[in-house]
């Protein structure tokens, strides 16, 4: 059986093969190698906030709600209850999960585009508000700290590079998976009602309960994101729901590109490494990345990813037309066509 | 034994009845005609009949048993499929894939085999694969399967819609002015089509707006206008019908 390999993944492969080398040698300290695993758990959040963009053609403005839910649960249960990280982490995604599917079925019945961008936002403001509030439960604005990291036979995976591979290992199962889903009955019905939503009725595709689904799948992963980022950074607060980071993961999936897996792992590496390098501007960084998100929108609207796929396609091209006319050049040299 | 029945069917846009205490009954293997002039109400009736608008009042009735107010969805999984008068594709995706898309309720795949990719899974695609090719070939598209759909010409837009609609197996088809932006030829071609269907046990509900052309292919036809049913039969009655001259063409005066 021959392997056919996608060019995005070879591309994309590649990327992050030189992604996992650069921690050995480049990000030599515990703080830069802290950076790598920010990297990989935006690149999740990304990745999902996709799934609702790029797959569905819709938007969520409560997407980092569900990133700190996520957090929270699998911090909660480790910390109240001593339930293992492990647990966590598929606890926090379902729970993300369940409360996507209560909020999807009540917003996607209504409401698409514009409108559900508004009431996701609603949703995400109130969930915020809660965790800033519920202090017994959620610990009020300092929220919760001490989060254990989550161990492996007894040893816990607390460095920043084991944790990092960790994570690494996981966001490749994920893009593996995302790319698999595409084909799969489910991943064309979605696909079908983002290109047409009428014409996919037709044609029997219960539309609305597919977007609720596409939703709630979205949810759960971002959920995950979280949970990965409470036990790594090992505390959760309001802030982890709130808009700050609703712009980075809408960010990381703008500038790397929509709808392109691999996008929204280039755009969180260049987001991480960009607002590093900026760092010593604090506040102003969100001006700086205002900028550089109208520029991307304006000039790049397809983002960084898709961008340089169609760069290497092009030159691809053009190297195989080339050669196709030194060719036809050699054989017409060969006839002596043209050397009178 | 009719296929499709509405009684009473009636909806009204603010206080204007589009359409009117509509009864209309289709044999199973017509290919029926409704025709109207502009404004007639036929769209909002095929609207009503497939779920995309919800009637006022009246029922709808299919394979006798009463679907009115039901989803569009659920009456494609019962073999009731429609098109669109504006011409409606996936655009944005190959011809392959358009069909491929349409090929939802006929896609047995598992989820669990396409994240494996498990044998079944391949085997399951090939096939799906030979069919979409199949459905093609049919309406004349083989050779474009690999074009994007929004680079189609106007025919080609419409016979790749009659294969979207067909790759959900329909046992009934409401087609919504198929033949508009066609030149003759296309439309005879799209008109042979048709009766090809017909001839493979698909009921037809043809709404056309251009008379000439559905006289020659329809079992029976329904005249709107107004949103009211003003005459029904033959093709030869309904071509002779004074109230059907009169409201295409207007009273003459004096007559």
């Amino acid at each position: 059986m021959r392997l056919r390999i996608p060019p995005g993944w070879w591309l994309g492969g590649l990327l992050l093969l030189l992604v996992a080398m650069v921690p050995l040698f480049v990000f030599t300290n515990t703080y830069n190698r802290g950076l790598l695993v920010l990297i990989v758990i935006y690149a999740i959040a990304g990745l999902s906030l996709d799934y609702i963009m790029g797959e569905m053609g819709q938007f969520s403005f409560g997407h980092a709600a569900f990133w700190g839910f996520g957090a929270y649960v699998s911090a909660k249960l480790a910390l109240d209850l001593g339930i293992s990280p492990w647990i966590g982490f598929l606890a926090a995604p379902a729970a993300a999960g369940l409360v996507g599917l209560l909020i999807g079925y009540i917003a996607l019945r209504r409401t698409r585009g514009l409108e559900l961008a508004i009431v996701t936002l609603g949703f995400g403001v109130l969930a915020w508000t809660v965790a800033l509030r519920w202090r017994p439960v959620t610990g009020g604005p300092s929220g919760l700290r001490q989060v254990p990291p989550p161990s492996l036979f007894g040893w816990e995976i607390r460095s920043e590079l084991a944790y990092f591979y960790f994570a690494l290992l996981l966001l490749l199962g994920i893009v593996f998976l995302l790319s698999r889903l595409r084909t799969s009955r489910f991943g064309r019905g979605v696909r079908s009602i983002h290109e047409n939503e009428d014409l996919a009725k037709s044609v029997g595709v219960a539309a609305t309960k597919y977007y609720v689904m596409a939703f709630s799948f979205a949810c759960a992963l971002v959920g995950f994101s979280g949970a990965l980022y409470a036990h790594h950074f090992r505390f959760v607060n309001p802030n982890l729901l709130g808009l700050d980071y609703m712009f980075i993961f809408l960010i990381v999936v703008l500038v790397g590109g929509r709808g392109t897996l691999w996008g929204p792992v280039l755009g969180s590496a260049i987001f991480v490494l960009v607002s590093e390098w900026l760092r010593a501007l604090q506040e102003y960084r969100f001006v700086i990345f205002g900028v550089v998100l109208l520029l991307v929108v304006l000039f790049m609207p397809i983002g960084v990813f898709p961008a340089l796929q169609r760069a290497v396609r092009s030159s691809r091209e053009r190297r195989k037309s080339g050669d196709e006319a030194t060719a036809e050049g050699e054989d017409r040299a060969r006839a002596g066509v043209g050397m009178e | 034994m009719p296929i499709l029945e509405t009684s009473g069917l009636t909806r009204m846009f603010g206080g204007l009845s589009a359409v009117d205490r509509l009864d209309l009954s289709v044999e199973e293997g017509e290919i029926r005609g409704l025709i109207g002039p502009n404004g007639s109400g036929k769209t909002t009736a095929l609207n009503l009949i497939t779920g995309y608008i919800k009637p006022t009042r009246g029922v709808v009735r299919y394979q006798s048993s009463d679907v009115s107010g039901e989803q569009p969805h659920e009456l494609a999984r019962l073999g009731l499929v429609r098109t669109f008068q504006i011409t409606t594709l996936f655009e944005n995706l190959t011809v392959r894939d358009n069909v491929l898309h349409g090929s939802h309720l006929k896609n047995p795949t598992s989820l669990l085999g396409a994240l494996t990719r498990s044998r079944k899974y391949l085997e399951q695609s090939r096939e799906m694969e030979e069919r979409v090719r199949e459905l093609l070939a049919f309406v004349g598209l083989a050779e474009r399967i690999d074009a994007v759909a929004r680079d189609l010409s106007a025919g080609e837009h419409r016979y790749l819609e009659i294969a979207i609609a067909l790759a959900a197996k329909p046992k009934m088809l409401l087609l919504d002015e198929p033949a508009t932006g066609l030149n003759p030829e296309e439309a005879a071609y799209l008109m042979n089509l048709i009766r090809t269907l017909r001839s493979q046990g698909v009921t037809v509900l043809l709404v056309e707006h251009n008379m000439r052309l559905i006289t020659n292919i329809c079992t029976r036809i329904t005249v709107l206008n107004f949103g009211a049913k003003i005459a029904e039969g033959t093709p030869e009655e309904i071509v002779g019908n004074p109230d059907v001259i009169t409201a295409y063409l207007g009273k003459r005066r004096g007559a």
